[in-house]
């Protein structure tokens, strides 16, 4: 039997990088003592783009944005921010980066109006009506205690803070950590919103699939504190597919279509509920012809992007 | 601006806090000071600057500590900051200077309302204020060096913290280690942090410096270490092993304590001669050194014996420190060495005493145990006097009659004083000044005649139960109860046990005072004292030479004092020394006397070159005669030679 597969085109065309990287890290690494962290990661996020950085727990995310922000020191590699060395004046580069963290640990004793004059006095590009603006657009209460908010109201805050301080860099690590999916999207569609009217450098952290499927124009996936892929999404997706056959039917070596084995590697295979599963990725040749042809009794199974990145992560 | 928006959120946050804070220490402050002020020549303020030092500054350093550190660290409000456009350092060196800058506040505060009030006493010169703001600056310093240090351990911090305080008790109480000698408790020494006015303790000062120094540079490291991993891992709440190491650190500690404590327990001194008298309970040890002296020396003992097991029963002390006393023949008759380090300690020259003599050696031993029983506290407040009259009284008259003479001398001096110095009455207010002014002999008599007079109008319970309030009745041990004892006056509680108010009581004492000027044995020794006043002058010549003179002129006095230079046996004296640390007190050695025979109108004394510019020296002029058993001091006066 024969079934033709089909990839549908992307709603949107494809995304293409231009200019000199506003961030950029070069063979990046860091150890905690003998648990090396970071792991020789690279990657580059260009102007005005929405760069999701992908990556499971503990794959080294947060401490990667803590060496951007110039808060953890990395043991070998280069990063620039602005084009600048991070390490030639780190104060002036995190006047221009907004950050909002994964825990908002901001001073629960504090109003929004308290905390908003206490930061503007280390950003000289203060921007106190869009401070108001965002305030009200976000129902903020700005004369309550900031230790009364709930988690996305504070997040809602520390968007609003970082956003106030007219960022040319935004940084969000995981910033969304702890909120329900009304809040979640609520909060997504606030930096797709603001990012996109600003024009400003987006680099969000997280390692909800459907996050950067909101929101992102370029991913990188980071595991074990390497980059195991940057660039667009839509060619990821398009690159790994998932086939099955019954048990009963299949032949150990034999492969779902008609291409050769070196034009594809295997993710992940194996036996479940009675069937033999195999996840690969193509070579993008293979990929351009948008038609592979099925061997008999093997199905194409329907895979999630949350799918294609776990077999990605896993098979690295 | 970054540092201001810290700064502003500093004071921000804690302003509140810092308010109260302040207000109730100086409060305190105020209140030991009030306290002290109704006998400012009994204790000096800067004493209370001391005790805020070594009590509720440190508690103080560790609320400032708790709030601006451990609180940030705790809360995770530092990794907000600390993703800022700021420098890593700047945060914590803004703490560090807020902190620390508080504490310095606080102390100078104290520092100057303690000079305030100790100007009404003593002599606070700029040099003097500025020596005793530096000690309590820099130990500020090391406190909250320290504080700023273990509040960067996180949980740690408790373990270090009584890690700290054991290794101060064991420098501090351990008997192997000479405390006064080690920086930080060298500064803050008893004696010395008050009293030391023309040495600045440049060694000291520098010791504790440096030491806030390295704990400040510890903090700022940890701080740092791992860029703040570790203290950010310290941070976090104690765990279940945690609290198990903490017990079994405390329990080690407890245990190498206590061991070190039973190895190093000091024996107590004994005498080691086959020449020494030895009671028991109350252990009583005389050393007489030959056989000719045994008859004396059992005699001295079975009295000294007889009148602790006394003064025990009388009073219900629990117990008495062992009294030792050590014949040393070649020492003048009034000539007493004391010691009560290792209980009472007394060597003396009573081979030739009479019964006078005596009644003064009783009286310093009775001193000494007495003034144990309060931890040698009552020698520091304003009852100093209770306890110098109760024992003299207790000597004299305690346990049988008084000797008429002896009432007789005893009287006329406390006349005299009085004739020279009304205000001396006022016990309370004046004690320690009249000392100071007319030796302790002259002031002795003075609190001898207080009692003998509550005696004869109130009986004898009266001075047994002021003797219990001021004397027996356990000091306070710690901060809060020291605050308690001082919640009631000196002089309140001295009123509540005569039942009568403080005036009446001196009234009515100097009436009965000058009641006896005319009893005729009281009138015989007024004969005897010279009625003169002294003068001293201190003057360089053009050619530098320094010299002190003193002179002596003929007063007016309302009792019958002689004015017959001829019938004047005695001769006058004039003893100078160098001021030493303590200013208050004057203990000349006998090369520093010039003797002379009293002649009104004329220089004396005449010193040329002894002392040189810049020098502080005690000048006292005593009248040495065949009938008082001690001197009595015409006049003493201290001069800063220029």
């Amino acid at each position: 039997m024969m079934s033709h597969l089909a990839y549908e085109a992307s709603p949107v065309p494809a995304y293409r990088p231009t200019g000199s990287p506003v961030l950029s890290l070069e063979a990046v690494q860091k150890s905690f003592g003998s648990l090396r962290v970071l792991d020789g990661l690279t990657l580059a996020v260009y102007p005005g783009e929405v760069f999701g950085f992908l990556g499971r727990n503990g794959a080294g995310k947060s401490t990667a944005i803590r060496i951007i922000m110039g808060i953890t020191r990395c043991d070998a590699g280069q990063i620039r921010v602005f084009g600048k060395s991070l390490s030639s004046d780190v104060t002036g580069i995190r006047q221009r980066i907004g950050y909002v963290a994964q825990e908002q640990n901001m001073y629960p004793w504090m109003t929004p109006k308290v905390l908003a004059r206490f930061v503007s006095g280390f950003y000289p590009r203060w921007d106190e009506p869009r401070f108001q603006h965002l305030m009200a657009d976000f129902d903020l209460p700005a004369k309550r205690r900031i230790g009364t908010f709930s988690g996305g109201m504070k997040a809602k805050l520390a968007l609003t803070i970082a956003l106030s301080t007219r960022p040319e860099l935004l940084i969000l690590d995981e910033p969304t950590a702890g909120m329900d999916p009304v809040a979640r999207r609520e909060f997504l569609d606030l930096v797709r919103e603001q990012t996109m009217r600003d024009g400003a450098t987006t680099f969000f952290s997280t390692h909800l699939i459907d996050e950067i499927e909101a929101v992102a124009d370029r991913i990188g996936i980071v595991e074990a504190g390497r980059t195991i892929y940057d660039g667009e999404l839509d060619p990821l997706r398009n690159s790994i597919g998932t086939w099955s056959i019954a048990m009963a039917d299949y032949v150990p070596g034999s492969v779902p279509g008609e291409f050769a084995r070196r034009r594809l590697r295997v993710l992940r295979e194996g036996e479940r509920q009675g069937r033999w599963v195999m996840c690969l990725q193509f070579s993008e040749d293979l990929l351009a012809s948008h038609e592979i042809v099925l061997n008999e009794g093997w199905r194409h199974d329907v895979m999630s992007l949350e799918d294609v990145f776990i077999a990605v992560v896993a098979n690295a | 601006m970054a540092a201001i928006a810290l700064l502003g959120k500093d004071v921000r946050e804690h302003r509140l806090a810092a308010v109260v804070l302040s207000c109730g220490s100086l409060a305190v402050v105020l209140l030991l000071l009030a306290q002290n002020a109704s006998a400012p020549f009994s204790m000096s303020p800067f004493e209370i600057v001391r005790f805020a030092l070594l009590s509720f500054l440190p508690l103080i350093a560790l609320i400032v500590g708790n709030r601006l550190v451990v609180r940030e660290y705790l809360s995770g409000t530092h990794q907000f900051v600390e993703a800022l456009p700021v420098g890593s350092f700047l945060p914590l060196i803004l703490k560090y200077l807020v902190g620390y800058g508080y504490l310095a506040f606080i102390a100078t505060m104290m520092v100057l309302l303690a000079a305030r009030q100790a100007g009404v006493a003593d002599d606070v010169t700029p040099d003097y204020l500025g020596l005793i703001l530096a000690k309590t600056l820099v130990m500020c310093a090391l406190y909250w060096s320290v504080v700023f240090c273990f509040s960067l351990c996180g949980h740690l911090r408790i373990a270090l913290y009584l890690l700290a305080a054991a290794l101060v008790a064991l420098i501090a109480w351990y008997p192997g280690i000479d405390a006064e000698r080690v920086a930080p408790f060298a500064l803050m020494d008893d004696q010395l942090f008050v009293f030391e006015r023309d040495r600045v303790p440049w060694e000291d000062m520098a010791g504790t410096a440096l030491l806030a120094l390295v704990f400040a540079l510890a903090g700022f490291v940890l701080s740092r270490l791992g860029e703040g991993s570790v203290v950010e891992r310290l941070a976090r709440p104690m765990t279940r092993r945690d609290y198990v190491a903490l017990g079994v650190l405390a329990a080690s500690g407890m245990a190498i304590w206590s061991t070190l404590l039973d190895r190093d327990d000091r024996q107590a001194v004994e005498f080691s001669s086959d020449y020494v008298v030895r009671l028991g309970d109350p252990a009583v040890a005389v050393l007489y050194l030959e056989e000719d002296n045994e008859s004396s020396a059992q005699d001295i003992a079975r009295r000294t014996h007889a009148s602790l097991s006394a003064l025990q029963a009388t009073l219900g002390l629990a117990k008495v420190p062992d009294v030792k006393l050590a014949l040393t023949p070649g020492r003048e008759r009034h000539d007493f060495d004391y010691e009560t380090a290792d209980g009472v300690f007394v060597s003396a020259n009573w081979l030739e005493h009479d019964g006078y003599d005596d009644a003064i050696l009783d009286s310093v031993v009775m001193h000494g145990v007495l003034s144990a029983q309060t931890g040698g506290r009552a020698m520091f407040e304003p009852y100093h006097w209770v306890l110098d009259g109760f024992t003299r009284w207790w000597v004299e008259q305690g346990r049988a009659r008084i000797d008429p003479e002896h009432q007789a001398e005893l009287v006329a001096r406390a006349l005299w004083v009085l004739d020279i110095d009304p205000a001396a009455s006022r016990l309370v207010e004046r004690w320690q000044l009249t000392a100071d002014r007319f030796s302790y002999p002259g002031a002795e008599s003075l609190a001898w005649a207080s009692m003998a007079f509550l005696e004869q109008s109130q009986g004898r319970e009266t001075v047994l139960r002021l003797a219990n309030e001021f004397l027996v009745k356990p000091v306070a041990t710690n901060a809060l109860a020291t605050l308690e004892d001082r919640r009631t006056g000196i002089a309140s509680r001295f009123e509540w046990i005569l039942g009568m108010p403080l005036d009446s009581f001196h009234q009515q004492w100097q009436q009965w005072l000058t009641d006896q000027r005319e009893e005729a044995s009281v009138r015989r020794y007024l004969a005897r004292i010279p009625s003169l006043q002294g003068r001293v002058i201190s003057r360089t010549t053009t050619d530098g030479v320094h010299t002190l003179s003193a002179g002596y002129e003929l007063r007016d006095s309302a009792l019958n004092l002689s004015v017959d230079v001829a019938s004047w046996e005695g001769l006058c004296v004039m003893k100078h020394d160098y001021i030493g640390p303590f200013d208050t007190e004057f203990e000349v050695d006998d090369e520093y006397q010039d003797e002379a025979p009293c002649q009104p109108g004329e220089e004396v004394h005449v010193l040329n070159s002894f002392y040189s510019p810049g020098d502080r020296v005690l000048v006292a002029l005593d009248y040495e005669g065949p009938d008082f058993h001690q001197p009595l001091r015409l006049y003493s006066t201290r001069l800063s030679v220029q």
